[in-house]
């Protein structure tokens, strides 16, 4: 995932006071020591949008294609972990279909 | 054209009626032992019509249904393979072990209840593996529910037992009540058949605690997992894997096994069907294939995101993408468009000249009328984007105060300049201006811009440097003074500002030493409040013996013997009095010997090693040793090459005086280093160039040769650095001994040197663009102008042909000295100087010499 606004969770029109708050939410879920590649993701994330400077500058400047993974998270974000229905592990260990 | 058919070999008819039994016995066996079994059951049955009696016969006829079978299995024959295993075991009354690929077969075929009941009757008799494989298969259908298998299995059999917990503590996983869920696996021993799903389900019960330790307790199993769980174990480290890994593992899973993984990881079915979409091939889409994707959905991201994200698209493949918007529905790319994707493009080519010219381009886009409002997005872009040149070059943060500015350099200042009309607040640009402006030396427009910015931001350490620089370079030390007392509350250990306020308040005080002395003493004064530090105290104590020598000779003298007696008496304080005295302005040398001062050798290694660290200090100013106080320091620095050194401080060592241009006292610690590390390459390199000096037409085979052992040896250590430098040192000698090419030249001459220039000038136009080719000849911009004004009247070939014609004059004249717009065939001129500017880059110490005989390397682009 490269793009900040997913990474940190944020709508496109999110304002500093959001952004802050986001990145901040996210380091006490992902603390550094437990996620360090996770942290730098966010942190690159955090600095890429901190600012309305910084958001208009990425919007202008940023011309990375995107990647399938991006266009993925841009179309159908990732929802929360979740468990399974017990009636989908059981046609699994079936063996279905 | 007819397929050639293989023929089907069919049994051989009537063989058995015309052999004997001991014959038909042994062509049976010959049968089986070449894979011929269709044929070996029909002897066998033959034999058997004859004497059912015979034991071998029935072994040797179930050997061929076994092997028949395993044929037609591997045909994917598999109910005619399971014809032929049910023969087997007919054979004899049921005698026979079930084979376990008997066994299999039956899992394949998911007759699970037959399995069952064979399982049941038999599974003491079959091997441990193939038990544990047909358990597992069983426990999973158990698990999974399956009716059918739970009525049939014994209440007391373990299957059956241990299955309750089983499902039980699936149910709970699923409901998310971890208690019961690890009751439920408590009950379950650790040989049972269940034991993979209950590592399964307690490594995914940690998924949203600690991954890790989740993934781990996956990792331990992996590779062991019975075939009844397998497909759960691959789903829920699918579900676990970090984001990267994750694309390559669902490339190799079932569908029904990435479904559920995905959906553990929060994937909804929109996102799983879109990946199929994107990712279903297993590679990366092609852009164009992403912006299919995106454009079908614009609806979801919205128009203009999906426009953005497709430029983003078109970059790498441009010019060539150019219509791909039309060719998925988007239309045709507006102008501002393609004036943006083409200023993307100019950054990937890395072309100056052009990124500033495709960003001034699209700038104008943005201006629109209301753009010009201060503190609105609209006008917040448009400064982004005339300061964007600079930030993706930053050429003017690299400007030196009194260097040389750019003709590129200003016109990125200007648009630095202009962005501040649309957005003020941006300190970092006012930094760029005032170090433009301080390099320029135009201090009036320099103070204007700080006191704008100091206004707006009072606290900002940088410019408050920036500040102080302005304030030295105009002689303003009060000011600057206190710009450095504003730094220091800010940044109380900021060292640089105490040290360049020393510094600057000493120089004054050596200016006025001569006219003004109670001037100068003022000076000393101020700087003894800012100097802190030893060093910078020794230093106060130089410049005020060198002023009270300017009064009173004999004081002075004597202050100066102290202070060189103080600082170790040996090499440091001789170099330390002998700048003084030349930054004073006396003649150095004949002060330093009226003083008594004769430079000792430094034997003791601190004292060599304190002595190399102050002219490193030197040196990484940017300042050069003096030619006289180099030539006085020498034969004592020759004597103290026999101090005890380790080898890297040997090659410092020899590195610094290398930069100091001390080639004889270089020479001496080269040698001596050899001495003890005998051919070490780069005492080799240090000893041949301090030797040769950069004069190589008389370098001796005996010393290549050398060079070339120390270059193999380099290689062989892997110390590439070194190899490298021999490598330099080695061509630069063969281009003196045997004659240099444009391009290097070699005892077999310049392969190049015939080659027509224009590929190449049309190369370097592709490489770095015409501004960049026009940066490196360093054309003025008059001249410029004019190359490109013939550019666009004749076209690129003819501004190639007439690049090519200056270059044949030896030099890179004015257009004024060839007549266009027609290619030139007029006689080479007189090389023109080069000019002062790009002379000062070249390092004192890169090879030049004052040697007037030395053959001229040629310059392509002088």
């Amino acid at each position: 995932m490269t793009d900040p606004y997913l990474i940190l969770g944020i709508p496109r029109d999110a304002d500093d006071d959001m952004v802050q708050a986001a990145y901040l939410a996210e380091l006490k879920r992902c603390p550094p020591d437990r996620e360090p590649e996770r942290f730098q993701a966010l942190r690159a994330a955090y600095e890429a949008v901190r600012t309305r400077r910084d958001r208009l500058a990425h919007d202008l400047f940023d011309f990375a294609p995107p990647t399938a993974e991006e266009i993925l998270d841009a179309l159908a974000p990732v929802g929360r972990p979740r468990r399974p229905d017990l009636a989908e592990l059981q046609a699994l260990l079936r063996g279905e279909p | 054209m007819k397929k050639k058919r293989k023929p089907r070999s069919v049994p051989r008819k009537g063989a058995g009626s015309t052999l004997s039994p001991t014959a038909l016995a042994d062509l049976a066996r010959q049968d089986l032992e070449n894979g011929r079994y269709r044929e070996a059951i029909a002897n066998y049955k033959s034999l058997l019509k004859q004497a059912d009696t015979d034991l071998s016969l029935h072994t040797g006829l179930a050997e061929a249904y076994a092997g028949r079978a395993r044929q037609l299995e591997a045909k994917g024959l598999l109910k005619e393979a399971l014809v032929m295993w049910e023969h087997r075991q007919q054979l004899v009354g049921n005698e026979l072990a079930f084979e376990t690929d008997h066994l299999l077969l039956l899992l394949r075929l998911g007759q699970f209840s037959a399995l069952l009941s064979l399982y049941l009757r038999e599974c003491e008799q079959w091997p441990p593996a193939t038990r544990l494989a047909l358990a597992s298969q069983l426990a999973a259908r158990v698990a999974a529910g399956d009716e059918a298998i739970i009525g049939a299995i014994p209440d007391v059999d373990p299957l059956q037992v241990e299955g309750r917990s089983a499902c039980a503590a699936l149910s709970s996983y699923c409901a998310g009540d971890g208690a019961a869920m690890n009751a439920a696996l408590a009950a379950i021993p650790y040989r049972s058949a269940y034991r993979d799903l209950v590592q399964i389900l307690r490594a995914l019960s940690l998924a949203t605690t600690d991954r890790d330790e989740a993934r781990a307790r996956l990792a331990r199993t992996q590779g062991q997992v019975t075939p009844g769980f397998a497909r759960l174990h691959r789903a829920a480290w699918l579900a676990l894997v970090p984001e990267s890994d994750l694309s390559a593992g669902l490339a190799g899973a079932d569908e029904w096994t990435r479904g559920l993984a995905l959906t553990m990881r929060g994937w909804d079915a929109t996102r799983q069907a879109l990946w199929r979409d994107l990712r279903g091939s297993g590679s990366e889409p092609s852009e164009l294939d992403r912006l299919r994707v995106i454009f079908r959905h614009r609806e979801r991201l919205g128009e203009e995101r999906v426009r953005r994200l497709g430029l983003r698209l078109l970059v790498e493949p441009f010019p060539s993408s150019r219509g791909w918007f039309a060719e998925v529905g988007g239309g045709r790319l507006s102008s501002e468009e393609q004036d943006l994707l083409e200023a993307w493009c100019a950054e990937g080519r890395g072309d100056l000249g052009e990124v500033i010219r495709r960003w001034q381009t699209y700038a104008e886009h943005l201006k629109r009328p209301g753009a010009g409002e201060p503190g609105s997005d609209s006008a917040l872009r448009v400064a982004l984007v005339l300061r964007r040149p600079e930030a993706w070059s930053g050429v003017l943060a690299g400007v030196a105060a009194g260097s040389p500015v750019s003709p590129s350099a200003r016109r990125l200042a200007a648009m630095i300049e202009e962005s501040l009309v649309y957005d003020p607040d941006d300190a970092e640009s006012y930094q760029w201006l005032i170090r433009l402006r301080l390099a320029d030396k135009a201090y009036k427009d320099a103070r204007r811009l700080f006191e704008q910015a100091s206004v707006r931001w009072p606290r900002d350490v940088k410019l408050l440097l920036a500040g102080m620089e302005l304030a030295i370079a105009t002689g303003a030390f009060k000011k600057a003074s206190g710009i450095a007392r504003r730094v220091l509350e800010l940044d109380p250990i900021n060292g640089a500002v105490r040290e360049r306020l020393v510094e600057a308040h000493l120089a004054h005080a050596r200016k006025q030493s001569r006219s003004r002395p109670d001037l100068a003493r003022r000076e000393l004064d101020a700087a003894r409040e800012w100097a802190k530090d030893e060093r910078l105290r020794e230093l106060c104590d130089l410049v005020a013996a060198f002023l009270t020598f300017a009064e009173d000779p004999v004081a002075g003298r004597s202050q100066l013997q102290d202070i060189a007696r103080r600082s170790g008496g040996g090499l440091r304080g001789a170099l330390a009095v002998a700048l003084e005295a030349t930054a004073f302005g006396h003649k150095g040398i004949p002060l330093l010997k009226s003083l008594g001062l004769i430079p000792v050798a430094s034997v003791h290694k601190d004292a060599l090693l304190a002595f190399l660290a102050s002219l490193r200090t030197l040196l990484d100013k940017g300042r050069a040793l003096p030619k006289d106080v180099g030539k006085w320091l020498e034969t004592a620095l020759k004597a103290s090459a026999v101090a005890t050194l380790s080898m890297s401080e040997a090659d410092a060592a020899c590195e610094t005086l290398r930069r100091a241009g001390l080639d004889g006292a270089r020479l001496a610690f080269a040698k001596t280093s050899l001495k003890q590390w005998r051919g070490q390459p780069i005492f080799e390199l240090h000893r041949f160039e301090a030797t040769h000096k950069g004069n190589y037409r008389r370098v001796g085979h005996q010393d290549l040769d050398r060079l070339g052992v120390a270059l193999r040896k380099a290689r062989l250590d892997g110390d590439e650095r070194t190899a490298h430098r021999i490598e330099e040192a080695l061509i630069a000698a063969e281009d003196a001994m045997f004659g240099p090419g444009p391009f290097g030249g070699g005892p077999f001459g310049d392969p190049m040197a015939d080659l027509d220039p224009g590929p190449l000038i049309r190369a370097m136009i592709d490489l770095i663009g015409l501004d960049g080719l026009f940066e490196v000849i360093d054309l003025p911009p008059k001249e410029r102008r004019k190359f490109k004004e013939l550019e666009r009247e004749v076209g690129r070939e003819a501004l190639i042909d007439a690049l090519i014609a200056v270059n044949r004059m030896d030099g890179w004249p004015g257009l004024d000295k060839f007549p266009l717009p027609k290619p030139l065939s007029v006689p080479p001129k007189k090389p023109r100087a080069k000019p002062a500017a790009r002379k000062s880059d070249a390092a004192p110490d890169d090879g030049a010499t004052d040697d007037p005989d030395k053959p001229e390397q040629f310059d392509f682009f002088r």
